[in-house]
């Protein structure tokens, strides 16, 4: 099974199958930890095979297209997963090999 | 080396830039659902750094940094889970307890207690995605007995179980986490 870098999306108030959104820029991977604050949608982390990455990405959420840069983790790691009061996001756990 | 983590780190989400130390966790989660009420975070179940599956829940005050503290338990340890909040309760889904699991336990994020039982998923899975708007809880791929493109979906105002909601654009497992811009 092949590791995408695609981003789907649904529209939640209405039940149907998910579209195309984008891709994430940085690569193709699992495991990628995500919070948004209502616009910005940001992913953080995540791996492939024997390799866990440190950046994070984001997206706005009313706008279809790719990922674009927004900074770094403090380490590299898979399963950073988030949560977000709106201003501030946190990501917490996770792990690397 | 393998670095299993017990450390939580922010942004400020409006702010491009890397992220900061926030605190500790309780214990090391990893394959865990996180979730929100939009004040505390819940850090949920996973494995912890043996690699064995925990079912304690952490949780931290967002916009104060510092350790997180116990909030309680779901019912059996479980990994591989998927979480979402719709800024009342925190649900937690699905995930293995040694084969994939169908359960959805919830707990109120704003006290804190052991979770109760909320529904069942459509299908057993595990390594799937979780996300809310606030009214539905919506869940997305993951594996059980194969690999899933399915979506389903609670209301998460209402203990029941899940409903189909449609399918992924493919299969999909391992997806990360999900998030809702509502």
């Amino acid at each position: 099974m092949a590791t995408t870098a695609e981003i789907d999306y649904i529209t939640i108030a209405s039940l149907g199958n998910a579209a195309d959104f984008g891709d994430l820029t940085q690569s193709a991977r699992t495991n990628i930890g995500s919070l948004s604050n209502g616009s910005r949608g940001v992913y953080a982390g995540g791996n492939t095979a024997g390799t866990e990455y440190l950046d994070i990405h984001y997206i706005t959420i009313s706008t279809l297209g790719n990922s674009v840069d927004f900074g770094d983790l403090l380490l590299a790691a898979r399963m950073t997963y988030g949560c977000s009061n709106g201003t501030r996001g946190v990501f917490a756990g996770g792990y690397a090999d | 080396m393998a670095h299993n983590s017990d450390t939580a780190e922010y942004i400020t989400v409006a702010t491009l830039g890397n992220s900061t130390d926030f605190g500790d966790l309780v214990t090391v989660h990893r394959d865990h659902g996180v979730a929100g009420n939009g004040v505390r975070g819940l850090i949920c179940a996973g494995l912890n750094a043996s690699g064995n599956r925990i079912k304690n829940i952490d949780y931290i005050i967002i916009a104060s940094l510092g350790n997180a503290s116990d909030f309680g338990d779901i019912t059996t340890e479980t990994g591989q889970c998927a979480s979402c909040g719709d800024g009342t309760k925190v649900l937690i889904g699905g995930g293995s307890d040694g084969s994939a699991t169908d359960t959805i336990e919830y707990v109120n994020a704003a006290s804190t207690g052991n979770a109760s039982d909320f529904g069942n998923l459509t299908q057993a899975r595990d390594y799937f995605t979780a996300l809310s708007d606030g009214t539905k809880g919506v869940f997305g791929a993951g594996t059980g007995a194969t690999r899933y493109d399915i979506i389903d979906y609670v209301v998460m105002a209402s203990l029941g179980n899940a409903s189909d909601f449609g399918n992924l654009i493919r299969v999909k497992s391992e997806i990360g986490q999900g998030m809702s811009g509502d």
